[in-house]
């Protein structure tokens, strides 16, 4: 006896996929003068260490650069980061500081 | 943290992710299905953790692995004498263009090899499937007056559209009867709120859902509120609480090995539905749990949380609500010690839910103790030592926080004991869930306990409105 056939559909959903503004946005990095990085911080695994050697190792390659601490931001997965704008604000607030790049640690 | 990295990206901002060796995968999937193919992961390689490697190791691994990676991304040069790292670019995955519209058929074979296809695709959580046909979604449609085509939200990691369509094949997948269709959509409506932080849903502690369901629809659908309430057994307790895991993995993405979106650690299995019984509220004398949460006595609701971790069954006796408090208590701070730091650490958002058999509550009932008075009670005395908190929070591997400081800041008072000084477990009493189920004829409780913010207690009504 043959088994029944069955015509199944697709149990996912349509995928979006968000587009970024397509920016070059490390052209000319190098030639930059006024270069400011803010760290940005989940308080876990020894994220202050690695901004230590980060920090040492920037100012060795670049000095000048001036940097901007995880405290000014506190936890960026707090409910009080999260939940009341924290992420939609960033930019501007990175900005108002002349931040020229971050860095977002850590994941593990 | 992607997330964070992501989005400054987007807005203009170079950025640069630091991630262990082991989440990278991960953080490029996000990346990538945030349309941030480019960002930049700094990883700090194995073998080794960056909790269990010695204080020289992790400062060599930092200094050779991670910084070449961020001062290319933020400087635009190689360290001095650095060699050059690989772009992270180089590991950009394709983008999909070819997938299949939601309502097309994707396979024709017999039951077995459906099952078969969908493992293959990750389209299943490893159990057998009913075979999603047009005809049987149909079916769960017809409990419904919404669009099939209505989109709920878009559900990361993977930005999939949460529709009505795909509750109901999902549904339809994991056994449920159509019929269930408004619970199930209530459910979606919850996974799909920003609150409930899906997309945090594959962290580490490998927390589950748990569905709690309150109101005339417990008695109409034949759920279990009763005797072995959690057990598999029962249809809609089961399939649904199977539904909110398979649907999980099929929207939001979220898969385990071989894929990259579940990174659990161990892990747990899906959660049947907690139902509450109109028995159960009626035996006790208890305010329902739709009560409770601010709803109706003619609402049925769903409540939706994260599980992390359960408490052993907890025997009280006596005919004194502090006889059973006590007994509580000791058993569920054991449980909760581990996970207290959460509240700390992301500054409140606690789910502790206690499950009480009707014979329980019914002596808080019986001696005039209102729901606040027994949160009162559970909050004040589940405290333990402060360097304790301290120390489970540095293991799970928060590494820059002062329990004192949140505890000051969150204006929560610390006590001081023998010499020790005691933090609360609970922040927040009115947090506490009390729900009246399980066997009648038994003086037993558990406790359900949360994983902070990742799964946040989100509330829906359940609307039984199809004509």
């Amino acid at each position: 006896m043959n088994s029944p056939r069955y015509e199944v559909v697709w149990p996912l959903g349509r995928r979006h996929v968000h587009s970024s503004a397509n920016l070059d946005l490390r052209r000319d990095l190098e030639n930059r003068e006024d270069k400011t990085i803010a760290f940005l911080w989940d308080y876990a695994f020894f994220g202050d260490r690695m901004f230590d050697i980060i920090r040492s190792a920037m100012q060795d390659q670049a000095p000048g650069t001036r940097f901007v601490d995880p405290d000014e931001f506190g936890n960026v997965q707090a409910v009080e980061f999260v939940e009341h704008g924290g992420i939609e604000d960033l930019p501007n607030r990175l900005r108002s500081k002349g931040v020229t790049g971050v860095v977002v640690a850590v994941g593990a | 943290m992607l997330r964070v990295a992501v989005a400054l990206e987007s807005a203009g901002i170079p950025a640069v992710a630091i991630c262990a060796e082991a989440f990278a995968p991960l953080g490029r999937a996000i990346a990538v299905s945030s349309g941030a193919a480019d960002l930049p992961i700094a990883e700090y390689p194995g073998p080794g953790l960056i909790l269990t490697d010695t204080p020289q190791t992790f400062e060599r691994k930092v200094r050779d692995a991670v910084v070449p990676t961020v001062v290319e991304a933020l400087l635009g040069a190689h360290p001095t004498g650095a060699e050059p790292p690989k772009s992270a670019a180089a590991s950009r995955e394709p983008m999909d263009g070819d997938e299949p519209s939601p309502r097309s058929v994707v396979y024709s074979g017999s039951i077995e090899e459906v099952n078969d296809y969908f493992e293959q695709q990750g389209w299943s959580d490893g159990l057998p499937v009913l075979p999603p046909v047009q005809r049987s979604v149909d079916l769960f449609l017809s409990y419904t007056d919404r669009d099939p085509g209505e989109v709920i939200g878009v559900l990361p990691p993977e930005n999939r559209e949460a529709t009505v369509w795909n509750c109901a094949v999902n549904g339809l997948m994991a056994g449920c009867e159509p019929r269930y269709m408004p619970v199930l959509l209530a459910i979606v409506e919850a996974l799909c709120d920003p609150l409930f932080r899906i997309y945090e849903a594959g962290s580490t502690p490998g927390w589950e859902p748990l569905v709690t369901v309150s109101g005339p629809v417990v008695d109409e659908f034949e759920f279990n509120g009763g005797t072995g309430v959690m057990r598999v057994g029962r249809r809609p307790n089961a399939t649904i609480g199977r539904f909110v895991r398979l649907y999980m993995r099929n929207v939001a993405g979220l898969r385990q090995s071989p894929f990259v979106t579940d990174q659990a650690g161990i892990g747990q299995s899906f959660n049947v539905v907690l139902a509450e019984s109109q028995t159960s509220v009626q035996e006790s004398g208890w305010p329902s749990v739709r009560l409770s949460l601010g709803y109706g006595p003619a609402d049925s609701i769903v409540s939706v949380q994260s599980v992390r971790s359960i408490t052993p069954p907890i025997y009280s006796s006596g005919s004194e609500p502090i006889d059973h408090l006590a007994s509580i208590l000791s058993v569920l701070k054991g449980t909760l010690q581990s996970s207290a730091h959460l509240a700390y650490k992301y500054g409140g958002r606690q789910y502790p839910l206690l499950v009480m058999s009707p014979a329980v509550t019914r002596i808080f009932a019986d001696s005039g103790w209102s729901r606040e008075q027994v949160q009162g009670y559970v909050a004040d005395n589940a405290l333990m030592p402060l360097d304790d908190l301290e120390q489970y929070l540095h293991v799970a591997g928060t590494t820059g926080v002062s329990i004192e400081q949140r505890a000051r800041s969150m204006g929560l008072t610390l006590k001081s004991e023998n010499g020790r000084v005691l933090a609360p477990m609970i922040v927040d009493q009115s947090s506490i869930l009390i729900v009246a189920a399980g066997n009648p004829g038994r003086n037993q409780s558990k406790g359900y306990l949360d994983n902070g913010p990742q799964g946040s207690r989100i509330v829906r009504r359940i609307h039984m409105n199809a004509t």
